[in-house]
């Protein structure tokens, strides 16, 4: 047997490049979290201008935060603990240069297309085909390093963040590219090959599990290293730790229906996600137990450690969203919370809590790690803890009141049995004291991580000063062995067999999602056909990729609930057949303004004509922002044939000749717009029938009308 | 007993799957809790302490 010990070193380069750009994107995703926040209160802070209008900011926002920040604490996590767990340098120094300036350029396209309005418009996956395809080449070299890493290994034996590193890896890939598909228009404009409710659950079966295996698996990954870490206690249980991952990635993928309760999804799918949901408890918890009781014995350590403070109420927060989701996920409850400010919460309260906190934690860990020197200052780091508790404090319970006032003004009928509220405005009124709370709470989570980037700012310059030695660190490990004669469990045979582990891990995920999405697409009578729904005209088209760049359904749902209060307020609930063009779907998941799926003919031309223009003079106490430059942009038509010969690829029954006149039907029809807009009093004007807004009536105009309610 | 549990019921499914999911997590904490093999599994759980840091 050979056991010759091997020397080596660890790559820590890397881990320090990707530690000062999760600081760097947290300052940045968090800051334009608080533009948004305080736009919600101010919305003259849009300005008037498009790439600041909350539309397009809020996408930023979310990308940010998750790919950016959250993207960039997963791999300097995963880079310093995968080498250390498996006793081996990264695989390749050349290929994690490549992930690490890959993925920055990622984010700064993604910054760019962005907030000039270049969208998809599908949550947490707004980026257009070009930059997809980045992420999934990217994403590749991360699998062959890690992979590779795990291959050239000196422990046989895989710990449990491995585990969950390989479950991030693989899902993070299959969701990506299933949720992806997109035909192109042109470089920069691409449309998802799913239609109405079939993209809306292809969506959230990506979205949730964008949570599930980008937010939680890699930080219960990070977890369970940097806990028992930074506690010196190894993790609580090991066969809890199985139970807990197997469990975890096997129920998670089921729970995206949860998001779409109560919509025209089919009553089994939406049965499905609740149920799943609720039983994601178990194994949530299960972990959460796992962090928790590593500090069995030694909670007094709590008092004086602020790295095991922000670990434990990372933890901590995270039991929280994970019971409070499963929560939401129960049809009677979401009745109540969908669509409202109590989602943002939910979400902020695992973003902020679980995921922030547990990026500080490992951060202020990894610091003299890396730079040799001792953190700055540990009075700084207690200040950071304190003072992001609170703006998370104040940020959620602001929301969780907010969401509950709007669900139950939504809902409320006076004795003689009509809407108490039949103004939505009076609910945005009503909320504005919690928006502002929100806002606070959002600028002392950002002010603790500016005081976290001080402190670290201050950390380099001491280790600068010092000359400390940030030369790779030097380790040594016997030779692996193919065989030993170690007392071994079935499951760590199992480990010792990495390509078979993630076979079965590749098999947990896909089973949920097929069982959701096959059946959605294969099965015809799960979307009951409406004779009387048409394909979008060339100039609704064109309408609703404009909804689609604005970021619209940031604000806006077009989904009404078969509920005696939305069928009162809205009109007739929305069904599954009248999407089946809508290439995106547009369902949207939040409620600031009205639903808009029967707003079709409601209103006059001239009435939005006027509201997009100055929302607030329409409408007092409106915090829509205003598009001024829908007046002044001439509608560009010279991809319109292709759109819909695109959308005919896609199954739209478009005729020929309706592709080949697609312009010319588009000018007619915008010139009968602009003609109801002069016989309702606006100022005559050759030229604006060819402007955006004219589209964007036509397709407001549109919505809801196909079908008539008896 | 069908009859008792009609208002809540969706199918016969609905009868069996909640008593077989709860017996499977009874076994599994019984499985994480019980005392066999403590030793080895103690080698696992401290692997994150025996590395260079």
């Amino acid at each position: 047997m050979d056991t010759r010990v091997e020397r080596f070193n660890y790559d820590d380069k890397v881990v320090r490049q990707f530690v000062l750009v999760t600081l760097l994107w947290g300052v940045v995703g968090m800051l334009v979290g608080v533009i948004i926040a305080l736009q919600l209160v101010f919305p003259e802070l849009n300005f008037g201008l498009p790439w600041l209008s909350f539309g397009r900011l809020r996408p930023l926002h979310t990308n940010a935060v998750i790919f950016a920040f959250a993207g960039n604490t997963i791999f300097a996590g995963i880079y310093y603990s995968t080498q250390r767990l498996l006793k081996a340098r990264m695989f390749s120094d050349f290929l994690s240069r490549v992930h690490f300036w890959g993925w920055q350029l990622i984010i700064v396209s993604a910054a760019v297309t962005l907030v000039s309005g270049i969208t998809v418009s599908k949550e947490y996956a707004e980026l257009e085909w070009p930059i997809d395809i980045a992420i999934t080449l990217i994403w590749v070299v991360f699998a062959i390093n890690f992979f590779g890493t795990i291959i050239k290994r000196r422990e046989k034996h895989i710990y449990v963040a491995l585990w969950f590193y390989i479950a991030t890896i693989v899902t993070v890939a299959v969701l990506h590219i299933f949720n992806s598909l997109e035909i192109p228009v042109s470089f920069l404009k691409s449309y998802s090959v799913y239609a109405g409710v079939q993209d809306g659950l292809v969506q959230w079966w990506y979205g949730h599990n964008a949570v599930a295996f980008f937010l939680t698996t890699p930080f219960l990954g990070l977890m369970y290293y940097f806990m028992p870490k930074a506690a010196e206690r190894p993790v609580y249980s090991y066969r809890l730790s199985i139970v807990h991952f197997w469990s975890l990635v096997f129920l998670y993928i089921w729970a995206g229906p949860h998001h779409l309760l109560n919509t025209s999804l089919p009553e089994w799918a939406q049965t499905t996600g609740m149920l799943f949901s609720l039983m994601l408890i178990a194994p949530s918890w299960g972990g959460m137990i796992n962090g928790l009781l590593t500090l069995r014995g030694a909670w007094d350590k709590l008092r004086a450690d602020p790295i095991l403070k922000f670990m434990v109420v990372g933890i901590t927060f995270y039991g929280m969203s994970t019971f409070e989701g499963p929560m939401m996920s129960v049809r009677s409850i979401n009745a109540l919370s969908h669509y409202t400010d109590y989602t943002i919460g939910h979400v902020h309260g695992g973003a902020l809590g679980w995921n922030g906190f547990i990026a500080f934690g490992m951060i202020y860990y990894l610091l003299p790690k890396l730079w040799k020197v001792p953190v700055f200052s540990k009075k700084l780091m207690m200040a950071h803890f304190w003072t992001a508790t609170i703006g998370i404090v104040l940020y959620v319970t602001s929301m969780w009141t907010a969401g509950i006032t709007q669900g139950l003004m939504w809902r409320a009928f006076t004795p003689e049995g009509v809407l108490k509220y039949p103004d939505f405005i009076s609910t945005v009124v009503k909320l504005q004291p919690f928006y502002l709370t929100r806002v606070l709470g959002g600028v002392l989570y950002l002010t603790g991580l500016l005081i976290m980037v001080y402190n670290v700012a201050k950390t380099l310059a001491a280790s600068k000063a010092a000359n400390a030695d940030l030369s790779d660190v030097e380790a040594s490990a016997p030779a692996l062995v193919a065989h030993d004669s170690h007392e071994h469990t079935w499951h760590q045979r199992l480990e010792g067999k990495p390509v078979l582990f993630t076979v079965l891990v590749l098999l947990a995920i896909l089973v949920g999602g097929i069982v959701e999405i096959v059946p959605m697409i294969a099965v015809a009578s799960n979307i009951p056909t409406i004779a009387s729904v048409k394909p979008y005209s060339p100039l609704e088209l064109e309408g609703r990729d404009i909804y689609i760049r604005e970021g619209c359904y940031t604000c806006h749902s077009q989904m009404v609930r078969p509920f005696r209060e939305e069928v009162a307020r809205y009109g007739e609930y929305s069904k599954s057949g009248e999407f089946v063009y809508d290439h995106p779907f547009q369902f949207g998941s939040k409620r600031t303004g009205p639903d808009l799926h029967r707003v079709g003919g409601k209103y006059p031309n001239m009435w939005h004509f006027q509201h997009f223009k100055a929302p607030a003079d329409v409408t007092k106490g409106s915090i829509m922002p205003p598009y001024p430059w829908l007046y002044s942009n001439d509608l560009g038509t010279s991809l319109t044939s292709k759109k819909l010969s695109v959308m005919k690829t896609l199954g739209v029954p478009y005729s020929e000749s309706e592709i080949s006149g697609a312009v010319d039907a588009l000018n007619a029809q915008a010139k009968q717009v602009a003609d109801a807009l002069f016989r309702e009093g606006v100022a005559h004007d050759e030229t604006l029938y060819r402007k955006e807004v004219i589209a964007l009536i036509a397709y407001i105009q549109r919505l809801g009308t196909d079908i008539k309610a008896k | 007993m069908k009859d008792l549990l009609q208002p809540v019921l969706v199918s016969n499914w609905t009868i069996c799957i909640t008593p077989i999911f709860l017996m499977f997590f009874v076994a599994a904490c019984w499985w994480i809790f019980r005392r066999e093999r403590a030793s080895l599994y103690k080698t696992i759980e401290r692997m994150p302490l025996g590395d260079d840091d």
